[in-house]
């Protein structure tokens, strides 16, 4: 399988100013064409991050640190371009990452109420970005968006197409959204949250769709969410999240079968389950995720895990160990390999003295 | 359409006379009347009046009738054109008014133009660059301005241009044209003069307008549909001007009927200062000498500027903001 999109380790900083807070702390990741992929992970593991690092709309002050993102060429050698583009390393205001952004790489947002401009109507801003990227015809570029709009099974689209967003229901505004992302055939969709807002019944009727389209347009689609329900319903793989790094990642059933990380673990047991009998109480994973600022070389689940071995999960993080074909795991209990600690990165700047005269 | 703005001609109509009454109400209430302010000239300069003369003054201006009956003698002229006599310039309030009244409306929409010609751009400067020493400068200076009243400011930009570059900045023409009927030269030497004023009301004006500008455009800044437009492949300038720009500009355009009324009486103010022969000046004049009917039509017609000012407002608002709709039934007419 051709691989579309490889990630390595990825490290995103905040730099706050007295702290720095490490959002995503070395991931590796890979995606092939035409896969539809799912990252979980609770809120502060670094999902999100990391999807914004793909197109490169991390908010400011997050800085990419370290590691790459390469984004290969669509369609390999038959286009006639050799290798891809390294988005870690592309200028953020040049016109190249603007060709990418919607172009080859679009993104649907979890908060639909919001994500669209109030006061433009909703075909201009489908129209604006196929403009962008396929067509400089204005009429074209409509029958493009009025296609995608039904193909979103928008009812009554030449109506819609002169609305504004606020005439439309959330469920309506994300369809909305995902046919102004696929009007440019990307190569991957990003999915960030996409359901969470929404109704449970109109979630999975959006997932249908995206799922269906996905197989009918080749396009690979990327799920970011903290919802296994949705995972489970739509993904082929996933890479499960925490603090920053992938904990565990493998084929959906690998994982949620056979789940090898106890964090994976808590996450299945604290989801509630609709098939077989009435279960006892939901699990929660006790604890919170902590703030990434300044955490010690460890393994970073120590301080929720039920199973964390002194002397070992609090000195070392555990690198990731091959469990089954395909199927990978960052735990002691799976292997012992330890993740190199990082190259004493240039000293961290030497804290600025008192009286350097900087920003305090 | 069509109808709502029927309708607000309507309500403006409707504030219009209850104005007229407050003002004429305020008008009277100092005690005495515009005859007391010339028997007290009168006799500082020495002579005397007799009673009989100012009984027969006081038929002639008609201050012997009631409060009420005058003013409906006033108010009910204006339906053919006639705004009463002046008392102390002898004529037709009509004939007096006209020339400054349209004067000052030109004067207020060219500030109100060039106040957010200048208020715009520094704001949109300020909110993308946030923090920086730019910013930081804006912020100061806009603050400064808030806190200067407009005549003080004229006061100072007359005093360096005078004394530091030695050119005159009062008035509205320079000294030969000062008595010349209305030619092109005039009107030019006009423009000349005039944006002296603009500048320093404008100026004023504007600290204001950066405030609230930053601010909104701050908001708007970091909002989702921003981040969607990147992530469509907008570029960033495009971008900023496209959406947020857009957003932040309603809040501005709904407080311009806010900065019409201040505008009219920074400008009142400044006018008194540079000595322009607007109505500003004319109006203080009128009411410190008791001269009802002038001065009641001035404010008049001032009022109507600032209603006009803030319809035009509204209907700019509707236009700009799709969310604004009129009820379905005004729409339709």
């Amino acid at each position: 399988m051709q691989e579309l999109l490889s990630i390595k380790d990825l490290r995103v900083e905040f730099d706050l100013g007295r702290a720095t807070l490490n959002a995503v702390n070395g991931v590796n990741l890979s995606l092939n064409a035409g896969e539809s992929f799912g990252i979980v992970g609770e809120s502060g593991s670094g999902k999100s991050v990391t999807a914004q690092a793909i197109m490169r709309i991390v908010p400011n002050p997050g800085k990419i640190v370290n590691g790459s993102i390469m984004l290969n060429a669509p369609g390999g050698a038959e286009q006639g371009s050799d290798g891809g583009v390294d988005l870690a390393r592309i200028n953020t205001r040049g016109g190249l990452i603007r060709k990418i952004r919607g172009g080859r790489i679009a993104m649907i947002f979890q908060e639909p109420m919001t994500s669209l401009s109030p006061v433009h109507r909703i075909g201009d801003q489908i129209v604006e970005a196929v403009m962008l990227h396929r067509t400089r015809d204005k009429a074209e570029a409509r029958d493009i968006a009025l296609h995608y709009l039904e193909r979103m099974q928008i009812t009554n689209p030449q109506q819609r197409f002169r609305e504004y967003p606020f005439n439309l229901s959330g469920g309506m505004r994300q369809r909305v959204m995902i046919a102004m992302g696929l009007a440019c055939d990307p190569d991957l969709l990003i999915a960030d949250e996409p359901t969470t807002a929404l109704d449970v019944t109109v979630q999975s009727q959006i997932l249908e769709l995206l799922e269906g389209l996905r197989e009918e347009m080749g396009m690979s689609i990327l799920y970011i969410t903290h919802d296994l329900g949705v995972v489970a319903e739509v993904t082929q793989r996933i890479a499960v999240m925490y603090l920053g790094r992938i904990v565990e990642t493998g084929t959906t059933r690998q994982v949620l079968k056979n789940p090898r990380h106890p964090y994976t673990k808590g996450l299945i047991d604290s989801f509630p389950k609709l098939s077989g009998a009435r279960q006892e109480r939901l699990q929660a994973i006790p604890g919170n995720v902590p703030v990434p600022i300044g955490l010690p070389w460890q393994c970073g689940f120590r301080s929720r895990c039920p199973v964390a071995i002194d002397g070992k999960c609090d000195t070392s993080v555990p690198a990731m160990t091959p469990v089954e074909d395909g199927h990978m795991v960052r735990c002691f209990h799976n292997g012992d390999t330890k993740e190199p600690p990082l190259p004493q990165a240039p000293a961290p700047r030497a804290r600025r003295s008192l009286f350097s005269g900087g920003r305090t | 359409m069509a109808k709502y703005i029927l309708k607000r001609l309507i309500y403006a109509l409707i504030l219009l006379w209850l104005i007229s009454i407050v003002s004429f109400l305020v008008i009277e209430l100092p005690p005495g009347d515009y005859l007391t302010s010339v028997v007290a000239a009168l006799e500082q300069s020495g002579s005397k009046v007799s009673v009989e003369q100012l009984e027969a003054l006081r038929q002639q201006y008609g201050l012997d009738l009631p409060s009420y009956l005058r003013y409906f003698r006033w108010i009910s002229g204006f339906l053919v054109g006639d705004f009463g006599y002046s008392f102390e310039w002898n004529r037709p309030v009509s004939d007096l008014v006209v020339e400054p009244l349209i004067l000052d409306a030109f004067i207020a929409v060219l500030i109100v133009l060039v106040t957010y010609a200048i208020a715009i751009p520094i704001a949109v400067y300020s909110a993308t660059h946030q923090y920086s020493v730019g910013d930081h400068t804006v912020t100061f200076l806009s603050l400064l301005g808030l806190a200067t009243p407009s005549f003080l400011l004229a006061l100072v930009t007359l005093y360096i241009a005078t004394t530091w570059f030695g050119i005159d900045l009062t008035g509205l023409n320079s000294d030969e044209f000062l008595l010349a009927p209305w030619s092109l030269a005039k009107f030019a030497d006009m423009l000349w003069h005039l944006p002296t004023q603009i500048l320093i009301v404008s100026t004023y004006m504007a600290a204001g307008v950066v405030r609230v500008m930053r601010a909104s455009l701050l908001d708007e800044l970091r909002k989702q549909y921003v981040v969607t437009a990147r992530a469509k492949g907008v570029g960033e300038r495009k971008l900023l001007f496209k959406y947020p720009v857009r957003l932040a500009l309603n809040p501005i355009i709904s407080e311009m009927a806010m900065v019409l009324p201040a505008t009219i009486s920074a400008a009142t103010v400044t006018a008194v200062v540079l000595g322009l022969p607007t109505a500003g000046p004319m109006l203080l004049r009128a009411l410190i000498s008791q001269d009802t009917f002038l001065s009641a039509t001035i404010l008049m017609f001032l009022s109507f500027l600032v209603i006009i000012g803030s319809t035009i407002a509204d209907l700019l608002l509707v236009l700009v903001d799709p969310r604004i709709k009129l009820e379905r039934s005004e729409i339709r007419g």
